[in-house]
């Protein structure tokens, strides 16, 4: 009887221990959508940090890639040196998007931390954010052509850029 | 550039106490008691100043350290920025071990008895020891930014309330101290139990089932007046990983009392290790980033690969005690119809509706795993299922209370029971009805009995069981009372108007600004029934810039009146949810009814 149930509990336990390592190796079903595949949204008048006004053109040509960032952002903060690292290597523009920041504050960010960036779109109230469907800061798409290809909600850094973003190089 | 380093002083701090309770457990092993207690004496101190050194961050606003930027900025008041430091998963985890070790050393300062403490020492040394290797290795508090921002960012919104300061602590408090109480029934178990021995498990389970249930009241309460979703629970999988440890210690609790028999000794022993488990499961599920919820935290698959080992560890550990112990499974089915039969009765309702929340909480969890389909269970799983349950289980230990009485008045009182129940069945034909009315029914038969005991003086040593009993009665016909009766509707409204609504009067004053340290924000004035004033908020926070929506609240003993306030539109109107809940007052009070007779049970043990 005892043994019995022994036997039993650990079925049990092999059956939890295997079922929870399972759960924890499959990568979570997002809740939000990404936006891959869609084109980019197109706007009227989009500023840079300096007052600029930016030439759209600019974000569809060859390979871009649009990193949402903000000086209140500590994830922005701590993906900074790969986004520097990476503006020295690989063939592509990176173009910043300073999402619901105050302009100070933003310049002051790059001064301090280095600008891995070609320009940074201005987004006060963050509009054209919500055009290209960021839900919150750091988010970065890879944008070839004019087209998303890939759109990574949170940290970048040198692990996710070589899963996911490599192979489109 | 940014780089992350680790702090020194708070790493030395947490590698020491790591190094320091593995030793002390070792030393327990060997019986070697006393340095063994000085050990643990010492860990309490480091873990202490650990925590003190962290929380001095906070008030300095000293953002070079990560979990200080991530989770506190200037403008928070000062009482926020100490309660930030349980705000985000890695500090809640530090004050976990921290009490953890100040009642280890608590046991050890009174019970003296060395036969008693040392096997349950080695159990919570190797209990802490666990824990600090996962905060140092995969959960540290003290890394460092070599070029720290100038402003933190902010404490999540919704988390800067008093209630919601003290609820999580508590609720860590209460799975601390189920885990002192499991190390010492482990110590039984693997021994003997002894008199003594006993009477120390009572302690801590009365202050454990206290401290939990206190957690999740005021978890409620802030859901309630807080969250704005006019709720108070929401079968949210996080609240109900926290429900089950309160469950089976519920069970627990009560087959401590009768377990000088073997049959309740094993049972006892058994729902000890049930609810340890199921605290250390909620922390694994919640911090692994399984979930999804208002509480997750920050997802990280390595923690959770470390905090599913610790549990296998935990399962695997303390069933192989239980299945090795000599007083297990031994002794007979209790007699049909005697306390014992009852109680396992009421074990095994409990068990049911422990395993039909968990199934609730986990199914969700299998079907994302093998199907690869979301899908979310609906609180009607947990209410259809659970209602007969509870109602069950009321009719039980009502029925448990009559036991005593010989012959007649035991007879008419149960044929009383069946003949009213039945009767209001047929004249309803209404499973809602049937429950509000039998709960209601019950209710005041407990009333009577308790009414009755106290004009007999035969009240002074079980008072806290059937004013306890008495108030889960009432707590579950509130709750079915608020169920059953609560609506609501969404309005669009301009200043000035006033409407009939769900048969109230509603007066739409004014709308004003307001502005505060850390938010600035709108609020406007409500009117109902021309005497009572709602002033629902709407706040924006400046660091981080999140929105969020005050719910006004009006309670009356039998009904709330609640307003949150929506969108505005282009034309300055509002959209506006009103609502009337039922019976909320009742369920504060019926659970604070039981909060008392918990204390008041556990306090009479120690006269």
């Amino acid at each position: 009887m005892k043994r019995l149930l022994f036997l039993i509990f650990l079925g049990f336990f092999a059956g939890f221990i295997y079922f929870f390592s399972l759960s924890l190796s499959k990568p979570k079903l997002s809740d939000i959508t990404l936006q891959e595949g869609k084109m980019l949204p197109s706007i009227q008048e989009l500023v840079d940090l300096n007052g600029d006004i930016i030439d759209e053109r600019s974000l569809s040509n060859g390979k871009v890639l649009l990193n949402v960032w903000a000086s209140w952002c500590i994830t922005c903060l701590v993906e900074h040196p790969f986004l520097s690292k990476l503006s020295k290597g690989e063939d592509l523009i990176i173009i910043g998007i300073n999402y619901k920041d105050d302009l100070s504050k933003a310049k002051n960010y790059l001064d301090e931390n280095g600008d891995p960036y070609k320009f940074s779109i201005f987004d006060y109230k963050g509009y054209y954010a919500l055009k290209l469907g960021v839900t919150g800061a750091p988010e970065t798409f890879l944008v070839i052509d004019g087209k998303i290809v890939k759109h990574r909600i949170g940290e970048i850094n040198q692990k996710v850029w070589n899963d996911e973003f490599k192979v489109f190089f | 550039m940014t780089d992350i380093s680790v702090d020194f002083v708070g790493n030395a701090l947490l590698w020491g106490a790591t190094i320091g309770s593995f030793l002390g457990a070792f030393l327990s092993f060997l019986h070697k008691h006393e340095l063994a207690r000085r050990l643990i004496f010492l860990i309490s101190v480091v873990l202490l100043t650990a925590s003190a050194y962290l929380v001095i961050q906070f008030l300095n606003d000293n953002f070079s350290f990560l979990y200080v930027a991530q989770n506190s900025n200037v403008l928070l008041p000062v009482y926020y920025k100490i309660s930030a430091f349980w705000g985000a998963h890695e500090g809640s985890f530090l004050l976990m071990i921290v009490l953890l070790s100040l009642s280890i050393t608590f046991s050890n300062y009174f019970i003296r008895n060395k036969n008693q403490i040392m096997q349950s020492n080695f159990y919570a040394l190797s209990i802490l020891f666990l824990y600090l290797l996962f905060i140092v290795t995969a959960s540290n508090p003290f890394y460092i930014l070599s070029n720290p921002p100038i402003n933190g960012a902010d404490l999540n919104p919704l988390l800067q309330d008093p209630l919601l300061a003290i609820h999580p602590p508590l609720i860590f408090s209460g799975y601390v101290f189920y885990a002192v109480t499991f190390c010492f029934v482990m110590s039984g178990a693997s021994g003997v139990f002894s008199k003594e021995l006993f009477s120390i498990i009572k302690v801590w389970s009365s202050i454990s089932w206290f401290t939990l249930t206190l957690g999740i009241l005021l978890g409620s309460i802030w859901a309630y007046y807080e969250l704005g979703w006019g709720g108070y629970w929401f079968w949210d999988p996080v609240e109900n990983v926290s429900l089950m440890p309160w469950i089976a210690g519920t069970a627990f609790s009560h087959s401590l009392i009768y377990s000088r028999t073997k049959i309740m000794l094993s049972w006892m022993v058994f729902l000890s290790i049930i609810t340890f488990l199921l605290s250390v499961f909620g922390s694994f599920i919640v911090r692994s980033g399984i979930l999804n919820s208002v509480h997750s935290f920050a997802a990280d698959p390595d923690r959770g690969i470390f905090l599913l080992g610790i549990l296998s560890i935990f399962t695997l550990a303390s069933f192989i005690v239980f299945f090795r112990s000599k007083d297990i499974f031994k002794g007979n089915w209790p007699k049909f119809g005697s306390i014992n039969y009852l109680l396992l009765l009421n074990n095994i309702l409990l068990m049911t509706i422990l395993l039909i929340i968990l199934l609730g909480t986990l199914y969700p969890i299998f079907t994302e795993v093998i199907f690869e389909s979301k899908l979310s269970i609906g609180p009607n799983y947990f209410s259809e299922l659970i209602t007969p349950l509870t109602i069950a289980l009321i009719g039980l230990f009502t029925f448990e209370q009559f036991l005593r009485l010989k012959g007649k008045v035991f007879f008419l009182s149960a044929l009383s029971l069946v003949v009213l129940s039945t009767g209001v069945y047929f004249f309803f034909e209404q499973m809602i009805f049937l429950s509000l009315i039998t709960a209601g029914v019950l209710c005041i038969v407990l009333f009577f009995n308790l009414f009755i005991s106290i004009l007999n003086h035969q009240t002074s040593l079980r008072m806290h069981k059937l004013f306890g009993h008495l108030s889960v009665a009432a707590l579950t016909f509130s709750v079915l009372f608020n169920h059953n009766f609560s609506e609501s509707v969404d309005i669009k409204v301009s200043e000035g108007d006033q409407m009939n609504l769900l048969n109230s009067k509603i007066f739409f004053e004014k709308v004003e600004i307001v502005t505060d340290s850390n938010f600035n924000g709108v609020r406007a004035k409500f009117v109902i029934d021309e005497e009572y004033p709602l002033l629902p908020e709407k706040r924006v926070y400046k660091v981080g810039g999140q929105i969020t929506s005050e719910t006004a609240v009006n309670s009356t003993l039998l009904k709330d009146y609640l307003i949150v306030l929506g969108d505005r539109f282009q034309d300055g109107s509002w959209s506006v949810t009103f609502s009337k809940k039922y019976g909320i007052l009742m369920i504060w009070m019926s659970s604070f009814a039981l909060l008392l007779s918990i204390f008041y049970g556990g306090l009479r043990r120690q006269l």
